[in-house]
């Protein structure tokens, strides 16, 4: 126990003297770009990978582009849990960063803690969000998913060969709830008599579960699936490939993975959301807003149809083209 | 329609049971020598890492598949050098291990693999129907239309028993776990016989994770990609009472607990939350724990090393 | 006083002791009987620096090979631990946790108990937190509401733990495995209460309801970090005496020493099995609840720390001992602190920490092993 102590208190000794001498912090904040012409500091959070799956590499490529374009100085977290997230934001607010987005709907809780101790720092929230709490500097961009998954459906519905259809989902988080009740919606409105199944599989990141179970929904007869499942996902076009079903991509064009089972994508338009926020930032006019992200902000497009007749993409884009201009009502669930 | 008869859900369940199966029989031979392998997760995460880098680099799958096996060989030897030869406590280890790896594997990832790590064809471990045998009702689709892995295993469980229980070589690994230093003081050379194991408990595993990525998951490797699955095989080995045939039925129990998240959320639809199919194979070791009970026939070395 | 090699004593005969053991050197005998695995890692300072040297060596070298500047790399990993204030505050935040669970897992260790469920327990505390914090506490008097939160944390960890406990003193299941199992079922259970019973009706996200302000743990000045500290250096005091200085931590050892001798000396080992499982779980559940309390202030979805089982790394290489755990701790949140800051400022992949953690008890491991066997060959020549 002595030598513990002994050292310990060494320990603590040599770190109160080494942080009681240093200045490298202040050091650091004048260095950082607020003040003077430097490029503002950007970073950015994300769940997963920017590297795999589609979420967060359609988010990763978008950001990387906003901070070519306004020149800004910028980092990134990938799998940055939700748990370590109030201690990243603070850290980052402490060293002076401008802006942080974070590109979850999962961060919320931690903006929310983090962002009236740090007005100077402008927290942007990239997925779905319907309250921003009053603070000025906390925006986000929320994706419509009920408009997201009723156009998956549709997709479905019109593709489906026999009209028989499965939705798999990976975790069970709100937006995905809503995505994937509206696609079944979607769905029945191009065709009255489809079926349609939806399951969980509770994750997004394992391949081989999605995988075994979309092959159980495929076996069960449903001939078109769509994965609400980000790269687990994977796995359910992999089924699709092996089983000869058809299948759908997530936010960007996945076809050339798997080119006899993707149909298209509904893509969602992240480089522009960004580009946005990049030009708010810059104008500084993020201010508490949400910005919505739906058809009629032309957030939404279909990546090129394979595997189906043309008249489904001709109808695919009358729905689309009807919801942005108002004659296509999504109903409500 | 979605009930427990049907044969898709048993051929599923056999499925996803083969790469647990792979290790369990590995982690049996290295239990029944007294090595208790809480690394297994971490070996079988190395021959994942091993099988879908190499894939990748070299365009085959077979080439992908051998170097995983061979290099979580030389890793189970290493691991054995450590709890058998260094005679370091095997929970340690184990626990320092599975940080290395967890660490390595995704550190690598990211560095060699800076645009994502997907094989691109695994058709080669597709499924392929025996022809006749597939014919045969309900138990054909089951058993005879799987991948290359589950044929392997067919051969290899029948194998491993024989080997366990009726061969010269199955009473020097049984000898080793159980009374050691007896056996030593005879003459058996068991640290010899747990290096020995090791290294098939390595390769075994290596392979049980080359097929964790490059079948089960088509070719996709993420971070932490065996999430557990090392856990339940090492409760699997237990509660089947280290007899191979044994663990061969639990891990097709297992199979089917995975297999059930579709059947039970098609019957019942939303009403059930999916964090009770996700935790329904832990559920099932637990329970199948409780009942088994305690056992008697526990390698009386199982833990320990030799100090002699 | 652990260099020297004083001869062995030992309490109980089947099971020799390690030259290096502490407790040999006194002449108090309550002291002599301890778990296997304390003297295992009982090294000298100096075998555990170099452990680390090698280890940060190996770290060091990953990341110059993946294209960081040695330079940068010290200097970033300077700034992150002891080099500026910051640094030091985030090493603190991050030893909090890790330094609860590697407490409370040593109560289970020296008991003899291998409790590798820290992680169940956590979770199970960020549970029992939240539901003290968010749903009791606001119909409590204001300075009722923050122990109580805590009470409940613990109190539902003990019982993750006890159920472990039970099944090995009823049915002989083994808790290194049953402990294990139940860190999964611990997190898809917080996933099921999130989603459902416990799920904030206001949020987008699958969340509880925010703890009230009473509940909260109060934090040190403007830092971020929380009073968990100072609990968790209270519980390093606490264990440190309930080991060394009460008859309950003598049989505790006694157990972890010998349980067939133990037998013998009349203590009923399976309430002693399942006192020390419900001791560890219960402070393992107070890391969770300083989560819950001090960081993120509800329960989340995808709320799986890892501190488990860089916990059981800290305990190990702390030879089991409270105070020893609180240097190691210190340095492996410096490590996580520079690993962390090492991602965002080099890019470097903040996983290389696992390796630096995990390495040197492997080292260690290995030469703890030989060493016990040169005193076994010593015995028998």
């Amino acid at each position: 126990m002595k030598t513990t102590t002994a050292a310990l208190g060494l320990l603590l000794a040599t770190a109160l003297v080494g942080c009681g001498g240093t200045t490298s912090e202040d050091t650091r904040e004048a260095g950082t770009g607020s003040s003077s012409g430097d490029a503002p500091k950007v970073a950015a959070l994300f769940t997963q990978f920017v590297d795999q799956g589609n979420w967060d590499v359609a988010g990763y490529d978008a950001f990387t582009a906003m901070c070519e374009k306004y020149d800004f100085d910028c980092d990134y977290v990938e799998e940055a849990s939700y748990e370590r997230a109030p201690a990243l934001l603070r850290q980052y607010a402490q060293d002076g960063y401008a802006m942080v987005i974070t590109h979850s709907s999962g961060y919320a809780a931690a903006i929310e803690e983090i962002a009236p101790e740090f007005p100077d720092t402008e927290f942007v929230l990239f997925s779905y969000a319907t309250d921003t709490k009053g603070l000025d500097n906390y925006s986000a961009w929320s994706v419509d998913w009920d408009q997201a998954g009723y156009l998956q459906g549709v997709i479905g519905g019109l593709a489906s060969p026999k009209g028989n259809i499965s939705i798999l989902g990976g975790e069970q988080i709100p937006s995905t709830e809503r995505a994937m009740a509206l696609a079944e919606k979607g769905a029945q409105s191009v065709n009255p008599d489809v079926k349609v199944s939806t399951v969980w599989t509770g994750t997004f990141v394992d391949v081989a579960k999605a995988k075994q179970v979309a092959a159980q929904t495929i076996n069960d007869g449903a001939d078109f699936v769509i994965p609400m499942a980000d790269l687990a996902g994977q796995g359910v076009h992999q089924a699709a490939a092996d089983q000869g079903a058809l299948s759908l991509g997530e936010y960007l064009d996945e076809n050339s993975k798997y080119p006899s089972a993707i149909v298209t994508s509904v893509t969602v338009d992240m480089e522009g959301a960004f580009d946005q926020i990049g030009e708010a930032f810059t104008n500084d006019e993020l201010n508490g807003q949400i910005e919505q992200m739906n058809a009629q902000s032309g957030a939404f497009d279909f990546a090129p149809f394979h595997n189906v007749d043309a008249a489904v993409e001709k109808k695919a884009r009358e729905v689309l083209d009807g919801i942005a201009d108002g004659s296509t009502e999504i109903p409500a669930v | 329609m979605h009930s427990l008869v049907e044969a898709f859900f048993w051929a599923s369940a056999v499925g996803l049971a083969a790469p647990i199966l792979l290790a369990a029989l590995g982690e049996t031979f290295a239990q029944r020598a007294g090595v208790f392998t809480i690394g297994i997760e971490g070996l079988m995460l190395s021959g994942a890492f091993a099988a879908a880098a190499v894939s990748v680099s070299s365009g085959s799958l077979v080439v992908g598949f051998v170097a995983a096996a061979a290099i979580t060989a030389a890793l189970g030897g290493m691991y054995g050098a450590a709890v058998v030869l260094c005679r370091a406590d095997q929970v340690v280890v184990g626990i320092g291990f599975n940080l290395v790896v967890l660490g390595a594997t995704s550190l690598l990832r990211r560095q060699l693999f800076p645009t994502g790590m997907t094989v691109p064809d695994t058709s080669l471990v597709d499924r392929r129907a025996i022809p006749l045998l597939s014919d045969i009702p309900w138990l054909g689709r089951v058993l005879f239309d799987q991948n290359l892995l589950v044929y392997a295993l067919y051969v290899l469980t029948p194998i491993a028993v024989y080997v366990l229980f009726r061969t010269r070589t199955g009473l020097l690994v049984r000898a080793a776990g159980d009374g050691a230093e007896a056996a030593s003081a005879k003459g058996i050379r068991v640290l010899r016989v747990r290096m020995w194991v090791m290294v098939l408990n390595g390769t075994l595993a290596g392979a049980a994770g080359a097929a964790l990525v490059l079948i089960n998951s088509g070719g996709v490797f993420v971070d932490n990609l065996v999430d557990g699955r090392g856990y339940l095989v090492l409760a699997l080995t237990m509660f089947a009472r280290w007899h191979p045939a044994w663990v061969a039925v639990g891990a097709v129990l297992f199979g089917a607990a995975d297999a059930l998240q579709f059947v039970a959320q098609a019957s019942f639809g939303g009403d059930v939350p999916t964090a009770v199919f996700l935790m329904a194979p832990y559920l099932l070791a637990l329970t199948a724990w409780v009942v088994m009970g305690r056992r008697s026939n526990a390698p009386t070395d199982l833990g320990r090393p030799l100090l002699a | 006083m652990t260099g020297s090699n004083p001869p062995t004593v030992t309490a109980v005969p089947e099971t020799p002791e390690t030259p290096e053991t502490p407790e040999a050197t006194t002449t108090d005998p309550r002291r002599r009987a301890v778990s296997r695995l304390a003297t295992l890692f009982d090294r000298p300072w100096p075998a555990i620096t170099a452990a680390f040297v090698v280890s940060l060596g190996i770290g060091l070298l990953l990341v110059v090979l993946t294209g960081g500047g040695v330079a940068e790399t010290v200097d970033v990993a300077a700034r992150a631990t002891v080099g500026s204030q910051q640094g030091l505050i985030d090493t603190l935040v991050y030893t909090t946790p890790r330094l609860l669970v590697a407490i409370g897992v040593i109560v289970a260790l020296r008991a003899g108990q291998f409790n590798l469920g820290a992680e169940g327990q956590l979770q199970l505390g960020a549970i029992g937190a939240a539901l003290g914090g968010a749903f009791l506490a606001p119909s409590l008097p204001g300075p009722l509401a923050l122990p109580v939160a805590v009470a409940m944390a613990m109190v539902c960890g003990a019982l993750w733990a006890g159920i472990a406990a039970l099944m090995k003193v009823l049915r002989g299941c083994d808790e290194l495995i049953s402990t294990l199992l139940l860190n999964f079922v611990a997190v898809y259970l917080v996933q099921l209460l999130v989603q459902g019973a416990m799920k904030d009706p206001d949020s987008t996200f699958n969340q509880s309801r925010r703890v009230i302000a009473d509940a909260e743990l109060p934090r040190f000045g403007f830092t971020r970090l929380h009073y968990g500290f100072t609990i968790a250096l209270v519980c390093v005091l606490l264990v440190w005496l309930l080991l060394e200085r009460t008859s309950l931590g003598l049989r505790f050892r006694s157990i972890g020493h010998n349980a067939v001798a133990s037998r013998y000396q009349q203590l009923d080992v399976g309430v002693l099995t399942v006192l020390a499982m419900l001791i560890s779980g219960a402070i393992c559940a107070v890391a969770g609840a300083g989560e819950t309390l001090g960081v993120q202030f509800r329960l989340i979805q995808g709320f799986s720390s890892g501190f488990g089982f860089e916990g059981l790394a800290i305990a190990f290489l702390a030879a089991l001992r409270p105070g020893r755990a609180l240097v190691i701790a210190l340095v492996f949140g410096g490590i996580f602190s520079a690993a962390t800051r090492l991602q965002q400022e080099v890019g470097v992949t903040a996983s290389l920490a696992y390796v630096v953690e995990g390495l040197p008890i492997v080292l260690l491991a290995c030469a703890a092993g030989l060493q016990a066997l040169r005193v076994k060959r010593r015995g028998l020549a």
